[in-house]
C-alpha cells in the first residue's frame, strides 16, 4: 500500500474548494496589448535583419573594391544583397548606396587606367582605397550598434565622397568613364 | 477520501480546431486571435489563482501568447493545442514568480492572516471566507502545485518537470498544501457552526 503522501487521492473538500475558485475575466485591451508587442517586435527584427544585410552589403562592397582595384581583378556586384536591404533603409540611405552602386561601376570600367597612372597618383589611389576600406569597416560596426539612420547616411556620404574622389584621379589621367 | 475523478476536464481543455491551429501557424492574426479568446480565459485565471495578482497575471497572459504567436509553427502534436499552451503558460508563470522568489505575498493571504487572529478586524468573518482566500493563505508554490494536480490533473512527473525539482518535491508540496488546506476549511467550518 503507497503511503499517504505518495496518493493521488483529493480530498472531497478541497474538490469543492477549487470547483468553487470563481472565474476571472480576461481585461479587454490585453488581446490589443500583446498585438502592439508582437508589432513592435517584429518591425524591431525587421530594421535588425535589415541593417545587418545592408552592413554585408558594406563589407561585402568595399572587400571588392580593395581586392579588385588593387589586384586589377573583374569584381561583379552584389545586385541581390542591395535589393534585400533597401527596404529597410531610408529613402536617403537607398539614394546613396545606389550612388555608390553607379560610382563602383565607374571604377571597374576604368581599373585598366591604373597601370598607365604615375607612381605618385597610383599611391594616391591606394590611399584613398585605404580610406574607403576603413569607413567600409565603420559602416560594418554602425549596422551592428544599430546606429541611427541619420549617423548611417554620414558615412555613406563620406564614402560617396571618397570615391568620387578617386574617380576624379582616374578621370585626370585619361579615363573616359564617367557618372 | 474519495478517488480523484479522472473524467475531470482541466479548465485549460477546450479544443481548437485543426483549421485554426493550421491558419495561426501560418501567421493569421485572426486565428491567432481566435485561439486567443478560447484559451485566454483559463490561462489568465491560471495565472491570477497562482500569483494572486491581476497586474502579475496580466503580465504573464501577456508573456504566454507572445510566446505561443512565435512558437506556434513549431507545434506539431499529438497533445492538444491546448495542453502545448498551458505548459507554456506554466513555465511563464513560474518564471514571473521565481522572479519575485516566491516571497510576495498576496493581499487575500494577508487579509486571512489578519482574519484569523481577529474575525471582525477586517470585517469578513472566518466562515464567509471564499475558496479564493484560502487558496491564498498557501505559500505561491504550494498554491501552483494544488492548482496543477488537483485542478488541471497534472501528475507528479509533469509538475516536477516545470519546478526542475524531483516527483518526491511535488508530492511533499501537494501533501503539506492539502493538509494546511483542510485545517483551513475545519476552522472555516468550526466558526460557521459558531456563528449558527
Amino acid at each position: 500500500m503507497l503511503p499517504k503522501i505518495m496518493t493521488t487521492d483529493t480530498d472531497p473538500e478541497i474538490t469543492r474548494l477549487l470547483t468553487g475558485l470563481p472565474d476571472r475575466e480576461v481585461p479587454t485591451h490585453l488581446w490589443h496589448r500583446i498585438l502592439q508587442t508582437q508589432l513592435a517586435e517584429q518591425q524591431r527584427k525587421s530594421r535588425r535583419n535589415g541593417w545587418l544585410a545592408a552592413g554585408a552589403m558594406a563589407a561585402a562592397l568595399g572587400l571588392a573594391l580593395g581586392l579588385g582595384l588593387t589586384l586589377g581583378q573583374s569584381v561583379d556586384p552584389q545586385p541581390r544583397l542591395v535589393v534585400e536591404a533597401k527596404p529597410a533603409v531610408s529613402n536617403q540611405l537607398a539614394a546613396l548606396m545606389q550612388r555608390t552602386e553607379q560610382l563602383e561601376r565607374s571604377l571597374r570600367e576604368q581599373r585598366d587606367e591604373f597601370a598607365r597612372m604615375a607612381s605618385s597618383q597610383q599611391q594616391w589611389v591606394r590611399a584613398q582605397q585605404a580610406q574607403i576600406i576603413a569607413l567600409d569597416q565603420s559602416l560594418a560596426l554602425a549596422y551592428e550598434r544599430n546606429e541611427s539612420a541619420d549617423a548611417l547616411a554620414i558615412l555613406w556620404q563620406r564614402r560617396v565622397d571618397l570615391m568620387a574622389d578617386l574617380i576624379s584621379i582616374y578621370d585626370t589621367s585619361g579615363g573616359a568613364g564617367s557618372v | 477520501m474519495v478517488q480523484q475523478d479522472i473524467n475531470k476536464k482541466p479548465t485549460f481543455s477546450t479544443a481548437v480546431d485543426e483549421l485554426t491551429v493550421r491558419r495561426a501557424q501560418r501567421g493569421d492574426t485572426d486565428a491567432m486571435a481566435a485561439i486567443y479568446q478560447i484559451l485566454g480565459k483559463p490561462c489568465y485565471n491560471l495565472a491570477y489563482r497562482m500569483a494572486g495578482s491581476a497586474a502579475v497575471a496580466e503580465d504573464i497572459v501577456h508573456d504566454t501568447f507572445i510566446k505561443v504567436i512565435n512558437k506556434i509553427h513549431r507545434y506539431r502534436g499529438p497533445a492538444p493545442l491546448w495542453a502545448w499552451v498551458r505548459q507554456i503558460a506554466f513555465n511563464t508563470t513560474i518564471n514571473h514568480l521565481n522572479r519575485r522568489k516566491w516571497t510576495a505575498p498576496m493581499a487575500e493571504a494577508e487579509q486571512i492572516e489578519n482574519t484569523l487572529e481577529d474575525p471582525s478586524a477586517q470585517g469578513r468573518p472566518l466562515a464567509q471566507m471564499d475558496a479564493e482566500t484560502l487558496l491564498a493563505h498557501l505559500s505561491p508554490q504550494a498554491r501552483a502545485v494544488v492548482l496543477m494536480h488537483d485542478m488541471e490533473g497534472m501528475t507528479h512527473r509533469e509538475i516536477a518537470e516545470i519546478f526542475e525539482q524531483t516527483e518526491s518535491f511535488s508530492k511533499s508540496v501537494l501533501f503539506r498544501a492539502r493538509k494546511q488546506l483542510k485545517s483551513l476549511i475545519e476552522s472555516t467550518d468550526a466558526a460557521e457552526n459558531h456563528d449558527h
